[in-house]
């Protein structure tokens, strides 16, 4: 009955692999010095963090997704699509033999079983309280350094991000500036989430001074569902409104006839852009690239 | 429902209860049948009130088959008859040899032997009461207590019921109290008639006795006579 | 009851409107004099109010009374005084409906939402009906059809969601009914159905009215009982379907409403009907408005819905007890057939077929690069770690919730009843939930921790809701039905808060063996065999029982103990495989149908066979979730439910 009986074995899996992927024709030795540890990715976030620092990971959970939620930075082709986040394919991660697995707190109920592939350590953007996103996020990226032997990568590239900022800042406090409102359409066409407090938008716009339109309260995760009518009470004074990818088509027509989103003024001054999506979970590299993003679009209309 | 009345059944013999729609004859059976509790007064079998017995004691003496005997789909008859054994072996206990040869003895007696592998859904009206009694019998009970077993058949099947019932009483010693709407049948079938009304015990005697027109008149507060049965088997009542 | 009690209604009507205008205008004061201002110019005031708060308040109207029509509707038609849209699955058909079609076709919501809504109502309520019809459209068979189909739907539309990730959020505001408006669209399009449904129902209101007669009856008056329910059923179905297509599922309005105005002494037709739908559009308006003075002081997005579905719950049980229900005792006749050889033998083969299935399920997997292929035993040391404790696990849940359901069938003489229905596995989740929100990063047995409460908790009350009653079988059915109404309204209200965390709980809620480790796969299987074997013991209470509870006791069956402890093992079994499986398997509801369909009529051989049954299914929907879209994964749970279903449908076809 089994003319092709495959064994489901680790050296049988690295061949599999060679036919179809050749970033691991060497697979790096284990623990030898110098090379780079086999990480498997759990959190898109941290994923992009690894890849800012130079670790490409083995494996991504919901690698397939990638492009839909975090487009840039590209995830390397080779890189082995673990199954979804909340239920990476365990036997599979088993075979990969990975040195570390990295999650976040959203994944953490799946740490038991995955203590039995290799070790794990836990990335904490959010938490109920203490440090901001940003400042979590640049925390965990010395953790991270410290972790896969780049602690000097880590250091140069933070360094470099807020050298940027810094710069972007003094370009952006030269001009009349709005307040943004930063919004996506996830749900449908009457509710929108809108970021800000606790957000990591929010601690960009900070880094940059730009002012958030958005005041009230936001939930854990920094941002907050609303009825499109409430956007109305932003619209008094001078706002500039970013509506972040991905956007439902069939939104759109509905969108285009609502009265009330067409006499919002933002909408009638067509002050307002579509931006590529920005992980708004991410870590540093998400929130360099919103900034980059706004810099450039705040640049070019308003000087 | 009922009014404090005292009744003493003693062992052996069949007993017929009838009265009037509301009367309080069901009412009375399931008091017996431990069905409800009194809420007030008392009943004792063999002497004990009825609160003191168990349940598995209980139905070792007594058995009760309700107006409206519900089987599940599928069950076969000489499963059903198995389940009257229930109080004899319990929860956990063994289905005995014993238990096997009191099944067969009962359904030989209620003559459902040929219909033991059928299931009950299937069986007619008076085989499907035959069945039932066959459970009690089974149940080794001494005393019977049947809440209108005739009630949903036709004239053939009720004779044959209530036939069977009689035979058995008086084959093994049985005591049976059966609740009847129909007079004729009480009269021909019972060896004593109890009749209630409004709650209240307002006769009871030998059919002959009993059914008498002023008596009949206080029971079912219509006019009716009595007439000798023409082939001599007791007496018949009409209505004036 | 008694003829004289005089008609509350007009002062209920009254009141609410009242209430509901009070509430109205503290929320709009500031705004209202906005009306009277000269058009010129942009107000952002102005433009909310005209544009998003006074079409709000049209739609709650339009909404409430539409389904408190339908629900009315139903419950003459069919003489079910639980009849409403949500309890006979209507607008869960149409939620699923919009869900396939924005999948599938995304086009044909542009076309026509209405249509693609009404079909799925449509479709529900004919096999809501079907089942009904087998039971002879007793109230308590229709309505736990009607929910079970419900949750079917739920279901399935969750693996949508799970499979599309974070893309289809959208229907979970949707799903739990917002009744946000930007514009005058929605009740422009809903104003003028309303009314050519109205008048319809206005037509059938008298034939309605003799309904009540009976079937013999009406036909004496030279009605076709049949040809007026069907009408009737249309319309009902027409309404709830316009009103979910319109703003998504707003639950329970369509049972509160027709309820009190019958208990309020509305009994004439005509009167019931306006009634109905007056009381209808002031609860729906009543609640909007209070949910949004909320929702203003604690800055929260909350779907009205799921708020009326919150609200719902406990009206449903405190209703309870006044309904008086009409029980026809006994099982239903799903199967006359039974097995006629030994039994013994066949329970064996039963098992020895589980055992083959649990073999292939092991043994049968992807490579990584995702080719199929049979491992070999040099393998072990793989299989062992992380395939052997999830069959494991899934055998045991299985087995387990075929065994409780087995109990809860023979308890409640349905065959629709079964631990999902029952709210223990509902309550096994808002334990894990609670926790999840409480603590930042819950271990493993906290988590398990809180589902043991939650269970004690939804246990200790069925208990004591009751236990007066004698742990009467339709009581608790309807007791657990609102328990696990109410988890729904719960997770959708979170869900649509947009809050991340409440991925991990529809995971959880679609029922995973995923991370199930060697020691939890083996506590399991001792539960489980410890458990079902007990059960099994007790067979001849579960063989007496369903003689009803007169014929039970007269042959010496203490009825009421036999039912608690029978409920307290169900209850144990349905919360370790809850724990593993979550709640929503239906395999508890299946497995001891398939095991009677087989002809295993009696207790000990059907919870053996239903057991082997059960877990042969649990563990075959463990094994298709891993394989069949790897490297992801699909819960077993819903795997479960979406295999099991059209076997069910086709055993009970055949019988």
């Amino acid at each position: 009955m089994s003319t092709e009986r495959t064994a489901l074995s680790r050296r049988h899996f690295a061949g599999g692999l060679l036919a179809g992927a050749a970033f691991l024709a060497a697979p790096p030795a284990k623990a030898a010095g110098g090379a780079a540890p086999r990480v498997a990715v759990l959190d898109y976030g941290a994923a992009t963090t690894m890849l800012a620092l130079g670790v490409e990971p083995v494996g991504v959970a919901s690698a397939d997704a990638w492009d839909r939620w975090v487009k840039t930075p590209e995830l390397p082709p080779g890189t082995i699509d673990l199954g979804q986040d909340l239920a990476v394919n365990l036997e599979l991660l088993a075979f990969l033999e990975p040195d570390l697995i990295v999650i976040s707190p959203y994944v953490a109920a799946a740490r038991p079983a995955l203590e039995r592939i290799a070790p794990v350590e836990m990335v904490t953007i959010y938490a109920p309280d203490g440090p901001s996103p940003l400042e979590r996020a640049v925390a965990e990226t010395r953790r991270l350094g410290a972790l896969l032997g780049r602690t000097g990568a880590a250091d140069a590239y933070l360094d470099a991000t807020f050298a940027e900022l810094a710069d972007m800042r003094a370009r952006l406090s030269r001009l009349p500036l709005p307040a943004v409102a930063l919004v996506s359409f996830m749900l449908d066409a009457r509710h929108a989430r809108i970021y800000g407090r606790h957000s990591l938008y929010q601690d960009v716009l900070d880094r940059l001074g730009v002012e958030n339109a958005w005041t009230g309260a936001t939930n854990f995760w920094g941002f907050q569902t609303i009825g499109l009518e409430r956007m109305a009470s932003m619209a008094d004074a001078a706002v500039e409104l970013i509506v972040f990818e991905p956007i439902a088509d069939e939104m759109r027509p509905t969108l285009e006839k609502s009265p009330l989103w067409l006499s919002l003024p933002f909408v009638r001054r067509e002050d307002f852009v579509m931006f590529p999506p920005v992980l708004m979970f991410g870590m540093v590299p998400s929130a360099i690239r919103f900034a980059r993003l706004l810099t450039e679009h705040l640049e070019a209309r308003f000087s | 429902m009922l009014h404090p009345l005292d009744v003493d059944l003693t062992a052996g013999g069949t007993y017929g209860l009838i009265g009037h729609n509301g009367s309080g004859k069901s009412t009375l059976l399931k008091l017996l049948a431990r069905q409800v509790r009194p809420t007030a007064g008392r009943v004792r079998l063999n002497g004990r009130d009825l609160e003191d017995w168990d349940g598995r004691g209980f139905a070792r003496t007594v058995g009760y088959l309700p107006q409206e005997p519900a089987a599940p789909p599928g069950l076969l008859v000489r499963e059903l008859v198995a389940y009257g054994r229930y109080p004899w072996h319990g929860t956990f206990g063994r289905f005995s040899d014993a238990d096997r040869t009191a099944c067969a003895e009962a359904m030989t007696l209620t003559h459902v032997d040929h219909l033991a592998d059928r299931t009950v859904e299937t069986l007619s009206g008076g085989e499907r009461q035959r069945a039932w009694i066959a459970m009690l019998v089974a149940q080794r009970a001494d005393c019977l207590l049947l809440d209108e077993p005739t009630s949903a058949l036709d004239v053939s099947h009720q004779i044959e019921v209530l036939a069977l019932v009689r035979d058995l009483c008086q084959a093994r010693g049985l005591t049976a109290l059966i609740v009847l709407h129909d007079i004729n049948m009480a009269a021909r079938f019972c060896d004593r008639l109890m009749a209630l009304k409004d709650g209240r015990l307002i006769a009871e005697g030998d059919p002959a006795a009993l059914l008498k027109r002023d008596t009949l008149r206080t029971i079912f507060d219509i006019g009716m006579g009595v007439i000798p049965h023409p082939a001599g088997h007791g007496i018949i009542t009409y209505v004036d | 009851m008694m003829a004289e009690t005089r008609d509350k209604t007009p002062a209920i009507a009254l009141t609410l409107f009242a209430a509901a205008a009070a509430a109205a205008w503290l929320l709009l004061r500031e705004d209202l004099p906005h009306l009277l201002e000269p058009a010129a110019g942009y107000g952002a005031d102005r433009m909310v109010l005209l544009y998003s708060q006074l079409p709000r308040l049209v739609v709650s109207l339009l909404c409430g009374a539409a389904l408190a029509l339908s629900g009315a509707i139903l419950q003459r038609a069919l003489r079910n005084p639980l009849a409403s849209p949500t309890t006979l699955g209507l607008s869960a058909g149409a939620s699923l409906a919009l869900v396939l079609a924005g999948l599938v076709a995304p086009g044909l919501l542009v076309a026509g939402r209405e249509m693609v809504a009404l079909a799925g109502s449509a479709a529900t309520a004919g096999v809501v009906f079907a089942i009904g019809a087998r039971r002879n459209f007793d109230p308590v068979a229709l309505v736990l059809g009607g929910l079970i189909v419900s949750l079917y739907c739920g279901a399935l539309a969750t693996l949508l969601i799970l499979l599309n990730d974070r893309y289809l959020v959208s229907l979970f505001i949707w799903g739990s009914g917002s009744l946000a408006q930007q514009d005058w669209s929605t009740a422009v399009t809903l104003g003028p159905q309303l009314a050519v449904l109205c008048l319809g129902v206005a037509l059938i209101a008298r034939p309605l009215g003799l309904l009540e007669l009976g079937e013999a009856g009406t036909r004496s008056l030279g009605l076709s009982p049949s040809a007026v329910r069907v009408l009737a059923v249309s319309i009902a179905v027409a309404l709830a379907a316009a009103v979910a297509s319109a703003v998504g599922v707003i639950g329970f309005i369509g049972l509160a409403a027709p309820t009190v105005a019958r208990l309020a002494g509305a009994r004439r037709v005509g009167p019931q009907l306006v009634w109905s739908a007056l009381i209808g559009a002031a609860m729906l308006w009543l609640t909007d408005t209070s949910v949004q003075l909320l929702a203003a002081d604690m800055g929260a997005f909350i779907p009205t819905g799921a708020v009326t579905a919150l609200l719902g719950t406990p009206l449903l049980l405190l209703v309870l007890p006044r309904l008086k229900l009409s029980f026809a005792g006994g099982m239903a006749v799903l199967s006359a057939r039974r097995w006629r050889g030994p039994t013994m033998p066949a329970v064996a083969v039963a098992l020895g077929g589980l055992a083959l299935l649990a073999l292939a399920a092991l043994f049968i997997g992807r490579t990584p690069a995702g080719a199929w292929q049979v491992n070999g035993l040099e393998d072990w040391d793989v299989l062992a770690d992380w395939r052997l404790p999830r069959v494991g696990a899934a055998l045991a849940a299985g087995a387990m919730l075929a065994a409780a359901g087995a109990i809860l069938q023979r308890l409640t003489g349905n065959e629709m009843a079964s631990p999902e229905v029952l709210g223990i596995s509902a309550g096994a989740m808002i334990g894990m939930a609670a926790i999840l929100f409480l603590i930042t990063d819950p271990a493993y047995p906290v988590l398990m921790t809180g589902a043991a409460v939650g269970t004690a908790l939804v246990l200790g009350a069925l208990f004591i809701l009751t236990r007066r009653s004698g742990f009467l079988p339709e009581r608790l059915v309807l007791a657990g039905i609102a328990l696990g109404a109410m988890l729904d309204a719960f997770i959708g209200a979170l869900a649509a808060t947009g809050d991340p965390r409440s991925l991990v709980l529809l995971r959880w809620m679609s029922g995973t063996t995923y991370g199930t480790g060697t020691a939890s796969a083996l506590v399991s299987l001792v539960l489980a065999g410890g458990l079902v074997g007990l059960t099994v013991a007790l067979a001849r209470w579960l063989d007496l029982l369903p003689l009803g509870a007169s014929g039970a006791r007269g042959l010496g069956l203490s009825v009421p103990r036999a039912r608690g402890v029978l409920l307290v093992l169900a209850g144990l079994m349905t919360a370790a495989a809850t724990i593993i499986v979550g709640p929503l398997s239906f395999v508890g509801l299946m497995a001891p149908q398939i095991a009677r369909a087989a002809g295993f009529v009696r207790g000990g051989p059907q919870i053996l066979v239903g057991a082997a049954a059960g877990g042969g299914l649990m563990l075959t929907a463990d094994w298709l979730g891993r394989t069949l879209l790897y490297p992801y994964e699909m819960p077993a749970g819903i795997v479960s439910a979406l295999v099991g279903t059209p076997l069910l449908l086709a055993l009970m076809r055949r019988t």
